[in-house]
């Protein structure tokens, strides 16, 4: 169970932190391309 | 042991291997074969078990010819592990190749070698014609290949088809994967393979529910999901319309992508790690930092470069075809949402002058990625400022400098020299392609980009890749984009063990 957890949870961190990553480039696209 | 080593000759075991692993490709064409059984398409169906019966032969002839290796428990040598993933992926390519020609689509045998390669290394360049009507069993079949490549024919057979484990991590590595996660190479293969299913079913359903929400019918919804995961996850390039990305023309879909690709181009360590519980890595693995620091440089040059010429009006607009094609270019995926033609029209030499680049240097190492990958170019980086402060500190001060890969490792200079040589060979693999590219006419900028993006496995085209182009340049293409997925040392082993073969042959003759 505690395995499963940790796989979800590693899943989502991936995920989460890949987007945050797109989301920062939007931002940047955003100031640069005004 | 000794008399073993005397009967088996080292073709018996590739052959014996290898054998297997064309019965495992025949395994695989059983899926293409219920696919098109249920959509009812006669003629891809006929194409595939014919396919299926070829290579079913090439496997028991492959089998019997190295029986030897069987009945004297001859073991695999580093030699062979190489040679027989370099010989696979070469026999695999000729085999895999049979439902396209058959299909109709390709303009020559060699055209659907080309498109074969190109989907095992997950390069994703298409010399396929009129792809728009591709039957479903045949598109499944492309995408099932880049899948399966990006994880590598050798893990794939290392989990499902053989028992042997003994000298398994020799072909493992022979295969350009050289990460353990767990002791057991055949426990490391069933845990690449894992990450990849358990992504390959979220990625699908968030694809689905997106692709139904931008109005696509449910069936074709999960099919183009399918295709588009496969293809972005293992950082291929194929799409099953010839608009590529472009066809759904949208936001939140090459939003989707996007996360994909990246982080399929992250290390399976990496993923496994972070799994793990080991979350730090995700900014701590000299990787993720190589692969941040280098995406967001060349994001913000080409932002900054193309913002001046006001080609993209507004931010979305230039977030979509800027971030959107260099972050394609860098983990080397090669889904493009611009035409081929307005790199070179539109982008200029600046922008193609940074994808070469970013397409050069690639994804993580042990991923789906090509390219000299971020591993190398972090060690490389490292090292060089480690000489630097060698040369500013006092000589009496001795200091061990490391770099972090999930664990801490020793910088040394047998490292940084391996690195180094796998950067220069990729250099020069680009060279090469360059210039013959300029030999057959065409511009500087777009052979050089065309290069990198079949050296590096990327698959992002400026229009030279193409049925009428020059059969050498269809040849080195697809030299290049094997070499480049197998880093070389396989393929070295190939040639070297086929010399020494011929030189043996040759002798014997002459004695």
């Amino acid at each position: 169970m505690k395995q499963v957890v940790n796989e979800f949870t590693g899943l989502m961190v991936e995920l989460v932190g890949t987007s945050l990553y797109i989301v920062l480039l939007f931002f940047i696209a955003m100031l640069l391309m005004r | 042991m000794t008399d073993s080593f005397n009967k088996v000759r080292s073709i018996d075991i590739i052959s014996y291997y290898t054998g297997y692993m064309c019965f495992g490709i025949a395994i695989l064409m059983l899926i293409p074969i219920v696919v098109s059984l249920i959509f009812a398409e006669w003629s891809a169906l006929l194409d595939f078990i014919i396919s299926m019966e070829v290579t079913v032969i090439a496997g028991l002839l492959l089998i019997f010819l190295g029986k030897r290796t069987h009945e004297n428990k001859a073991v695999i040598q580093w030699k062979h592990g190489f040679t027989i993933a370099a010989f696979v992926w070469l026999l695999m390519m000729v085999l895999c190749a049979i439902p396209y020609a058959l299909s109709g689509h390709s303009k020559s045998y060699l055209d659907a070698c080309f498109d074969v390669m190109s989907g095992l290394t997950t390069t994703g360049i298409v010399l396929t014609q009129d792809l728009d009507h591709l039957s479903i069993g045949l598109n499944i079949w492309r995408h099932m290949l880049t899948f399966i490549g990006g994880q590598g024919i050798v893990v794939l057979a290392l989990v499902f088809i053989t028992k042997q484990t003994s000298g398994s991590y020799k072909l493992y590595v022979g295969e350009a994967k050289d990460i353990e996660l767990v002791p057991s190479v055949k426990g490391t293969a069933k845990i690449i393979w894992k990450i990849s299913m358990i992504y390959l079913a979220a990625g699908t359903v968030i694809l689905w529910f997106v692709g139904s929400a931008i109005g696509l019918k449910p069936v074709s919804a999960l099919l183009n999901a399918f295709y588009m995961f496969t293809s972005a996850w293992s950082t291929g390039g194929f799409a099953p319309m010839t608009q590529n990305i472009m066809y759904y023309h949208s936001l939140a879909y090459e939003t989707v992508i996007m996360v994909i690709f990246i982080l399929g181009s992250f290390n399976f360590g990496l993923h496994y790690a972070i799994w793990q519980g080991k979350r730090k890595e995700l900014v701590k693995n000299i990787e993720t930092q190589s692969f941040f620091i280098t995406s967001f440089l060349a994001c913000m040059l080409v932002l900054f470069g193309l913002s001046r010429t006001n080609l993209y009006p507004d931010a979305v607009s230039g977030f979509r075809r800027i971030v959107f094609n260099v972050l394609s270019a860098h983990t080397t995926t090669g889904l493009q949402n611009v035409y081929a033609r307005q790199f070179i029209l539109e982008w200029g030499d600046f922008g193609i002058f940074i994808m070469i680049v970013v397409m050069l240097i690639g994804g993580s190492a042990c991923s789906t990625a090509g390219g000299f990958k971020g591993l190398r170019v972090g060690i490389v980086f490292k090292g060089i400022i480690m000489d630097i402060k060698k040369i500013l500190t006092s000589e009496r001060n001795v200091k061990v400098y490391k770099y972090h890969h999930i664990k801490d490792h020793p910088l040394d200079d047998g490292v940084i020299k391996a690195s180094s040589v796998i950067i220069i060979c990729y250099i020069v693999l680009f060279g090469i392609g360059t210039l013959l590219g300029v030999y057959y006419g065409y511009p500087l900028a777009s052979a050089a980009f065309e290069s990198a993006s079949v050296t590096g496995n990327v698959g992002l085209t400026i229009g030279i890749s193409t049925p009428d182009m020059p059969v050498a340049m269809k040849l080195y293409y697809i030299i290049a984009m094997y070499m480049g997925r197998l880093e070389f040392i396989s393929v070295f082993a190939l040639i070297g063990y086929t010399i020494g073969g011929i030189k043996r042959l040759c002798s014997r003759h002459l004695a």
